[in-house]
């Protein structure tokens, strides 16, 4: 297989189907209630107010 | 038993501590027979604002037996990657023998 290959949506994905990221269009994609990386974002936004 | 310092006996780099967390947000998912389907993992893992391509790398690499699924183990590992790549670390390309969770370790390496 060619490197040189454009990166195509309709042709062998680099990953495997079973891939739930595959499909970048996302748009069925409903915003999860679960966040566990809110408490992450708000250290990092205490993090530059003290820098 | 075969013993000597082989990968299989590598710490786990998820830390306990991070496991039940991780644990606990497993279980907030209601999994189905131990098992998360992408579909649900998905909307978390895209909370974290990192790019698709990121998380895509993520998923590959903590769906370890790639049955579309994450049971517990493969779900800390997706979000210890996740925390990772919010620190800024590169996602590695393939999974460091000490993340692979004790439970997918086979005996005979590579």
């Amino acid at each position: 297989p060619s490197l040189n290959q454009p990166p195509s949506v309709t042709e062998a994905p680099p990953w495997r189907p079973t891939n739930p990221f595959l499909n970048e269009t996302l748009q069925d994609v409903q915003p999860s209630p679960i966040n566990p990386f809110s408490a992450f974002f708000e250290e990092q936004e205490r993090r530059s107010q003290n820098s | 038993l075969i013993s000597g310092t082989s990968a299989a006996e590598l710490p786990w780099a998820v830390k306990p501590e991070d496991k039940v967390k991780y644990d606990a947000i497993f279980d907030s998912l209601s999994p189905v027979n131990g098992f998360l389907s992408g579909d649900k993992v998905k909307p978390v893992l895209l909370n974290s604002k990192l790019p698709v391509d990121i998380l895509g790398r993520v998923w590959e690499l903590s769906d370890i037996d790639h049955d579309g699924m994450l049971d517990r183990d493969e779900f800390a590992v997706a979000m210890f990657l996740v925390y990772c790549a919010l620190e800024k670390e590169p996602v590695p390309m393939s999974l460091p023998p000490a993340l692979v969770p004790p439970s997918k370790r086979k005996t005979v390496s590579i």
